[in-house]
C-alpha cells in the first residue's frame, strides 16, 4: 500500500517537472510578444535584442568572411553560360547605366519643361555613411540584410539605404555596431513612388515572391513598360528622385480604378557589398507641402491634366519637382562616388 | 556511472549548443536556398528533447527561442514559444528515443519541422508580417521544413552514435558487474 503510494507520488512528480516549465515558458513567451508588440520602434526588448546583437556580431561578420568566397561560387554555378568576369562587368556598368540614365533623364526633364523658368539648380550632396552588407535575416519569411554600423555610426531607425543602382530599402533595427536593412522588396516595404516621365504617383509595395507591385496609381495616367519609377519624396524617408526600378509590365483590369504595375527592381543587394546609408535629407531633398498637395490633386501625373485648364499649373508643379529631383539624382551619385 | 553517463550527455548538449549557436549566428544568415533558410535552433531543441527528454527539451527550447528571437528581426516571442512546445512534444516519449530509434526520431523530428514552420508561418500571417498564405507556407515554409531536416540528419546521425556507444559500454560494464555478483554468490554457497 505504502508502496503504491509512493509510485504514485513519484510518478506525479516525474509528470510535474514537465509540465512546469512548459507552462511557465508559454507564459512568458506570450507576455514577451505582447510587450514586443505593444512597445514600438523602441523600447525594452528592442534594446535587448539590440544589445544581444551587439555581442554576436563578431560571430556574423565572421561567418560572412567564410561565406563569401562560397557566394562567388555560386554565382559561377549560377552562371555557368557567361564568364564570372565579363558577367560582374556588365552587371557593374547595367547597374551604372541605369543610374545615369535615370539621372540624365531626370536632368532631361528639367532642361526640357523648366530651363526659362527656373534654370539648373546647383547639385547637392546627400549626407550619407557607407556601410558593408554582411548577411541576410537569417529568417525565411521576411527580406532583411544586416550592414556592419549603427548607432555609433549616426545610424537610426527609418534612414534610407541605397547602394549604385538605387534604393535598396530602410533601416527597421539599429544597434550599436550593426543595423538590419528591410529590402523594398520585403512584404512589409512601403515606398512612395512616381513614374519618372508622367510624374504620376503611386506607392511601390513588396510582393511575396520578391517582385515589386507600384500601386494605386489611377488608369487616367499614362504609364507604359519600360517607364523609369522613381522615389517621389513624399513621406520625407526617401529622397526626391532616386532610381527604383523599372516597369516591366501594365495591366487595366475591367472596372479597375488602378493599374497593376509590375516593377523590376534595380538595386540588388549581395553578401560584403558596399552601401550607402542616408543620414540626414534637406528640405529641398523631400517633397514639399505644394508637392504633397498637387500629388494628391493629381495623382496621375501630367498625362491626365493635358488637355485640362490647369496645365499650366501642374506643369510648373511637376517641373518644380522633376527639378529638384534631377538635383537629387546627381547628388546621388556624387556622394556614392564620395561616400562618407 | 550514473554520474559518469549523466557527465557524458551534458558534455555532448553543451558541444551541441555551442555548435548550433555559432552556426545559426555565422552560418544562417548567408544561406537561403529556394526562399527557405536553415533554422539550427529547432534542430537543437529537436536533438536535445529527443536525448534527455521532455524536460530538457523544453528548457532547450526556451533557451533556442529565445536566441533566434534576440538575434533575428522577427517577433519576440514567438518562435521562442513555438520551440518550448516542440520540445516538450518531441522529448515527451521515451527518454534517449534518438539512440535506440533513430528513423523514429528523423520522423517525428520531421512532422515537428512541418508543424513549426507551417503554426510560424501562420503566426506572422496573423501579425501582418506576412500577407500571402500560400507563399509564406509552401515558398519560405516548404524550402526551409527540407533544409532543417536535411541538416539535422548529420547532427542526428553523429548524436545516436555517440550515444550508442556510451550503451555499448554501460551494458558491457553492467554486465560484468552482474558477472561477478553471481560469481560470489556461488562461491559463498560452495563454501
Amino acid at each position: 500500500m505504502a508502496r503504491t503510494q509512493r509510485y504514485k507520488s513519484t510518478a506525479r512528480k516525474q509528470q510535474s517537472t514537465g509540465l512546469r516549465p512548459l507552462i511557465a515558458f508559454c507564459v512568458i513567451s506570450i507576455l514577451l510578444l505582447t510587450f514586443y508588440l505593444r512597445e514600438g520602434d523602441a523600447g525594452v526588448i528592442h534594446n535587448v535584442r539590440s544589445g544581444v546583437t551587439a555581442v554576436t556580431m563578431p560571430l556574423r561578420v565572421a561567418g560572412s568572411a567564410v561565406a563569401a568566397p562560397f557566394n562567388a561560387l555560386g554565382n559561377i554555378f549560377g552562371n555557368l553560360t557567361a564568364s564570372e568576369e565579363t558577367l560582374s562587368e556588365l552587371k557593374a556598368e547595367n547597374a551604372e547605366l541605369n543610374a545615369q540614365v535615370a539621372e540624365l533623364s531626370e536632368a532631361q526633364e528639367t532642361a526640357s519643361r523648366l530651363e526659362d523658368l527656373l534654370g539648373l539648380q546647383s547639385t547637392y550632396s546627400l549626407k550619407s555613411v557607407a556601410a558593408r552588407v554582411i548577411g541576410t535575416s537569417g529568417d525565411a519569411w521576411t527580406k532583411t540584410v544586416t550592414i556592419d554600423k549603427g548607432t555609433s555610426d549616426g545610424f537610426t531607425v527609418n534612414m534610407p539605404v541605397t547602394n549604385s543602382a538605387g534604393v535598396i530599402g530602410q533601416i527597421i533595427e539599429v544597434s550599436a555596431t550593426s543595423s538590419v536593412v528591410r529590402l523594398i522588396t520585403d512584404e512589409g516595404s512601403g515606398v512612395s513612388a512616381m513614374i519618372q516621365s508622367t510624374r504620376a504617383q503611386g506607392m511601390l509595395q513588396g510582393q511575396p515572391d520578391g517582385s515589386l507591385l507600384l500601386s494605386y496609381v489611377p488608369i487616367d495616367a499614362e504609364v507604359e513598360t519600360g517607364d523609369m519609377v522613381v522615389t517621389s519624396g513624399i513621406g520625407g524617408v526617401y529622397p526626391k528622385g532616386l532610381p527604383l526600378g523599372r516597369v516591366s509590365s501594365v495591366e487595366n483590369a475591367d472596372n479597375a480604378l488602378y493599374y497593376t504595375i509590375v516593377v523590376d527592381a534595380f538595386a540588388s543587394v549581395e553578401n560584403q557589398e558596399e552601401v550607402l546609408v542616408i543620414t540626414s535629407l534637406t528640405e529641398d531633398q523631400t517633397a514639399s507641402a505644394d508637392d504633397i498637395a498637387q500629388a494628391d490633386d493629381n495623382p496621375a501625373g501630367t498625362a491626365a491634366d493635358a488637355g485640362g485648364d490647369d496645365a499650366g499649373a501642374t506643369q510648373d508643379a511637376a517641373t518644380d519637382e522633376s527639378g529638384t529631383s534631377a538635383d537629387d539624382g546627381a547628388g546621388t551619385g556624387n556622394d556614392a562616388e564620395g561616400g562618407e | 556511472m550514473e554520474v559518469r553517463d549523466k557527465y557524458t550527455i551534458r558534455h555532448t548538449v553543451a558541444i551541441l549548443s555551442v555548435v548550433c549557436v555559432v552556426l545559426q549566428l555565422g552560418l544562417t544568415p548567408q544561406i537561403s536556398i529556394g526562399g527557405g533558410t536553415i533554422n539550427f535552433m529547432l534542430i537543437l531543441t529537436g536533438s536535445v528533447a529527443l536525448l534527455c527528454g521532455s524536460r530538457a527539451g523544453c528548457v532547450a527550447g526556451f533557451l533556442a527561442g529565445a536566441l533566434y528571437d534576440f538575434t533575428m528581426p522577427v517577433p519576440a516571442g514567438l518562435m521562442m514559444l513555438a520551440l518550448t512546445v516542440t520540445g516538450f512534444v518531441l522529448g515527451s516519449g521515451e527518454r534517449n528515443r534518438l539512440q535506440e530509434q533513430l528513423d523514429v526520431s528523423v520522423k517525428l523530428f520531421a512532422i515537428a519541422c512541418c508543424a513549426v514552420n507551417v503554426l510560424y508561418a501562420i503566426a506572422l500571417l496573423l501579425l501582418g508580417a506576412q500577407h500571402d498564405i500560400l507563399m509564406a507556407i509552401f515558398g519560405h515554409g516548404l524550402a526551409s521544413i527540407v533544409l532543417d531536416v536535411l541538416v539535422a540528419l548529420p547532427f542526428f546521425y553523429v548524436l545516436a552514435r555517440a550515444d550508442v556507444s556510451q550503451t555499448f559500454s554501460r551494458s558491457n560494464s553492467l554486465r560484468s558487474v552482474n558477472t561477478r555478483r553471481t560469481a560470489g554468490k556461488r562461491y559463498r554457497k560452495l563454501h
